[in-house]
């Protein structure tokens, strides 16, 4: 049988229901902005009914949980296409400042240089006995050079730079990893009672999983008895195991590389893990340094070499104007460790442009056989194995670095649209809007006054109740 | 489907990021007048405008090697010019001091005369274009005869590059011009035609050098020198051919000093021997002078063709880095609009909230 107190009781669990759902619905709005916030739900069910005879009569409602909206799946997408995006964009800004070293659509570069360098020959060749031609001969040597070296050290600037990038990667990485474990710690605590989800760690969680995916490749797996996440980095380091947290560390090796190191045990070896890491910012900015950055040291190098080997083979048949047989042009080292820094003009020639030798004989000062073999060189296919003069292997390296530069800039714009419509979707799905919530709160202030409505006449009825004898 | 608040605005966020992204873009070509401006706007075009540009580079200094032969060419004909003049005003001397009827004018007057010619031979042999002496091969800085008309230069060819992989030798030596070495069959061997472009070549070149010139050098010393009448001189050919070395070449200044030596010893016939040398050796300066207008015309055919190739190259190069700047303006008011268009249905997209009319 329906008692009145029972009505009371509705009533009171009505108020008490629409408070918390306006409280969640205050909540959404509030976290409007939020990063990786889902919008939350309450789930009102109906309250248990009670026997009344030959009917079940209801009670009112409660709250059967207060969950988030979204989809796990796309979650894990969007932490996929996260990292891809990160891997390119890692990349992008360093080959741009890779693409301007190599640029001579604005300024004057190795292009014009080289060829600078081989027509004062053809002007010495035109007039061996001339000091000018041969003063110009040398300040296009030394012209040259700078140039090398020039490009050589914005190579070597990007290369501190993306070590830069990977030092403060990793700083970044520690501190969600730390975040993280704290987090586990915290959403273990608040579901222990079986009802409740910690909605907000989750979030919050979720996001700083998606913030370390993107700096580097990680594998990932939730406990689903403690819902806490254990998270390995690469393939070996184990990060986040349950609440406790490992970090990385960075070491310079011998070639002025970054590395990331793992610690195998608390103040154990640290190993060096670098290789493992293929995707996310730091995989990028990885691969752009051990890659490209690298190969294009190296190449410019190898073209530098060349042109002053092979130009110190022929200046060595020559003789100079003190009718001396023809000294090194160029100071290579002989060793064979070979970098720009070494690359310099004789110092001989560089004191006295004289000792430049064009003749192919002593005494024979109008003799310019030996300037014409020199800038034949520029013709002579040295470079890739007899394929290449020394423009087309400069020309092709700016060529590929144009054909890399573009293919990431498009691959980047793609995987941002991809990136985009999978964010785009989430939003669909856990995002706050504000037009929904604004519903939401008038059903429910709407629902709340209805019910303190039913106090109030439950109320009534007791008045009633007690005043059937004065009547 | 659910729309909500932040997914209008990462749509308008990424709408107006793009377009400004193309306007930015297209800003850059029309101030720059260039389609390409980084080598990812168009890798293949990059690698062929630097490659154009170095064509171009190369055309340049070819030109300017050729300009500079041609001049050091100029030099060479016009001194050969006053050498042809002088042989035939010596011609007409001789031929006036070969008869004994000659108008009266004594043979020492005319030889006075054939002397100062000799001079002026002897200093147009030691012409000058800029430091260098013209004549004296590749020993171009100290002056080739003295005064007894001996050689102090060599044989050796400057060669100038007019064009990828081809030369042109721009200077003829005084021993061929002014001695008649190495014209006609004398058996010296003359310098090789190519040029060394290798390492390998100029080792070649090298001792083919060597060797050429000790042959040379033996052979000038076998000579067994003839004893002509005193007006043709020493190792000179009677006739149309030398006897012994074979050669056709003359010695102009033995020839002509010899000549001077006739007049003055008033010997006729020593005079009208003479007299058909004489023809040779304008002959050999004549055919010197052909050579020079042979390799001016290659000169001139050459820089034509430079020239052509110059525009090909310039208009190939602007085709594929140049902006079409018409297109280009199309595209930035069109960009312009749509930018603007963005803009304006942003405000009203993000403006608008249920909350506004809840009042």
């Amino acid at each position: 049988m329906a008692k009145i107190h029972s009505l009371l009781d509705v009533g009171k669990r009505g108020m008490m229901v629409s408070q918390s759902a306006l409280q969640t619905t205050s909540h959404n709005i509030a976290n409007k902005s939020t990063e990786g916030y889902s919008r939350q739900r309450v789930d009102i069910e109906t309250n248990p009914a009670i026997d009344d005879g030959r009917f079940r009569l209801g009670t009112g409602s409660q709250i059967g949980s207060i969950s988030r909206v979204g989809n796990p799946w796309l979650e894990k997408q969007i932490e996929r296409e996260g990292s891809s995006y990160a891997f390119l964009e890692g990349r992008s800004g360093a080959m741009q400042r890779v693409e301007a070293v190599f640029n001579e659509q604005s300024v004057k570069g190795l292009n014009n240089s080289m060829s600078e360098f081989f027509n004062s020959f053809r002007e010495l060749a035109n007039n061996p006995e001339s000091t000018v031609s041969r003063t110009v001969v040398r300040d296009n040597a030394v012209g040259m050079i700078k140039n090398f070296q020039s490009m050589d050290e914005q190579i070597d600037a990007v290369k501190n730079d993306l070590n830069k990038t990977i030092e403060t990667g990793v700083n970044e990485v520690n501190g969600y990893v730390k975040e993280i474990a704290t987090l586990n710690q915290k959403i273990q605590a608040a579901e222990i009672s079986d009802r409740a989800t910690a909605n907000d760690e989750r979030d919050r969680r979720d996001l700083l999983v998606k913030k370390l995916s993107e700096k580097l490749d990680i594998s990932y797996a939730e406990d689903s008895k403690s819902g806490m996440l254990n998270i390995t980095a690469g393939k070996t380091g184990v990060l986040v195991a349950g609440t406790s947290a490992s970090t990385l560390s960075t070491a310079t090796n011998e070639n002025n590389e970054t590395q990331i190191m793992y610690e195998l045990s608390k103040g154990g070896t640290s190993v060096d893990i670098t290789d493992q890491f293929k995707r996310g910012a730091l995989g990028g900015s990885i691969e752009l340094r051990d890659g490209m950055v690298a190969d294009l040291k190296s190449q410019l190098e190898e073209l530098s070499y060349n042109i002053a080997s092979e130009v110190n083979n022929a200046h060595a048949e020559g003789f100079d104007r003190y009718n001396i047989e023809g000294v090194n042009f160029f100071n290579i080292p002989a060793d064979g460790k070979y970098t720009l820094r070494d690359l310099s003009v004789n110092k001989a020639i560089n004191d006295d442009v004289g000792r430049i030798a064009a003749a192919a004989k002593p005494n024979a000062p109008g003799d310019n056989t030996v300037a014409n073999v020199i800038h034949s060189l520029q013709f002579k296919r040295v470079m890739s194995g007899g394929q290449a003069t020394f423009d087309d292997f400069y020309n092709s390296k700016v060529g590929q670095i144009g054909i890399a530069s573009q293919r990431l800039n498009s691959g980047l714009e793609s995987q941002k649209n991809i990136l985009d419509q999978l964010k785009n979707t989430r939003e669909a799905v856990s995002g706050v809007s504000l037009d929904e919530e604004a519903t939401k709160m008038i059903e429910y202030q709407k629902a709340f006054e209805a019910s303190a409505r039913v106090i109030k006449m439950a109320d009534e009825m007791f008045d009633t109740v007690l005043n059937l004898k004065r009547l | 489907m659910r729309v909500t608040d932040k997914m209008n605005q990462i749509q308008v966020m990424n709408n107006i990021q793009k377009n400004r992204g193309e306007l930015s873009s297209l800003q850059n070509q029309a101030a720059t007048m260039k389609r390409v401006n980084r080598p990812s706007d168009d890798p293949v075009a990059v690698a062929k405008i630097l490659l154009n540009r170095t064509e171009n580079k190369n055309i340049e200094q070819f030109d300017k090697n050729i300009f500079f032969a041609k001049s050091f060419l100029d030099s060479t004909e016009a001194s050969l010019s006053q050498v042809g003049e002088a042989l035939v005003r010596v011609k007409e001397l001789a031929l006036q001091a070969a008869s004994d009827t000659n108008g009266g004018t004594p043979r020492e007057m005319i030889s006075s005369e054939v002397s100062q010619i000799y001079n002026s031979l002897v200093e147009i042999a030691n012409r000058r274009s800029g430091e260098r002496y013209i004549f004296a091969g590749h020993k171009t800085l100290n002056a080739p005869f003295n005064n007894e008309g001996e050689y102090a230069g060599d044989d050796g060819e400057i060669k100038i590059q007019n064009q990828k992989g081809q030369f042109v030798t721009m200077n003829l030596t005084g021993d061929r011009i002014f001695l008649g070495r190495g014209v006609g069959g004398d058996d010296l061997i003359k310098p090789s035609t190519d040029t060394p472009q290798t390492v390998e070549e100029v080792q070649k070149y090298k001792l083919s050098e060597a060797d050429r010139q000790f042959q040379n050098q033996e052979l000038m010393e076998n000579k067994i020198e003839t004893r002509g009448p005193a007006s043709v001189g020493r190792v000179q050919r009677l006739g149309n051919q030398d006897p012994v070395s074979g050669g056709s070449g003359v010695n102009i200044f033995t020839l002509i000093s010899g000549l001077d030596a006739a007049l003055k010893a008033n010997d006729r016939e020593g005079i009208q021997d003479a007299l058909e040398p004489l023809d040779q050796a304008l002959n050999q300066v004549n055919i010197a002078r052909a050579d020079i207008g042979g390799r001016m015309n290659q000169l001139n055919a050459t820089a034509d063709a430079n020239q052509k190739s110059s525009i090909e190259n310039k208009t190939q190069t602007s085709q594929i880095e140049d902006a079409d700047l018409f297109q280009v303006m199309t595209e930035l008011n069109r960009t312009d609009a749509a930018l603007k268009g963005s803009l304006e249905t942003s405000h009203k997209l993000m403006s608008m909230s249920l909350l506004d009319f809840l009042k």
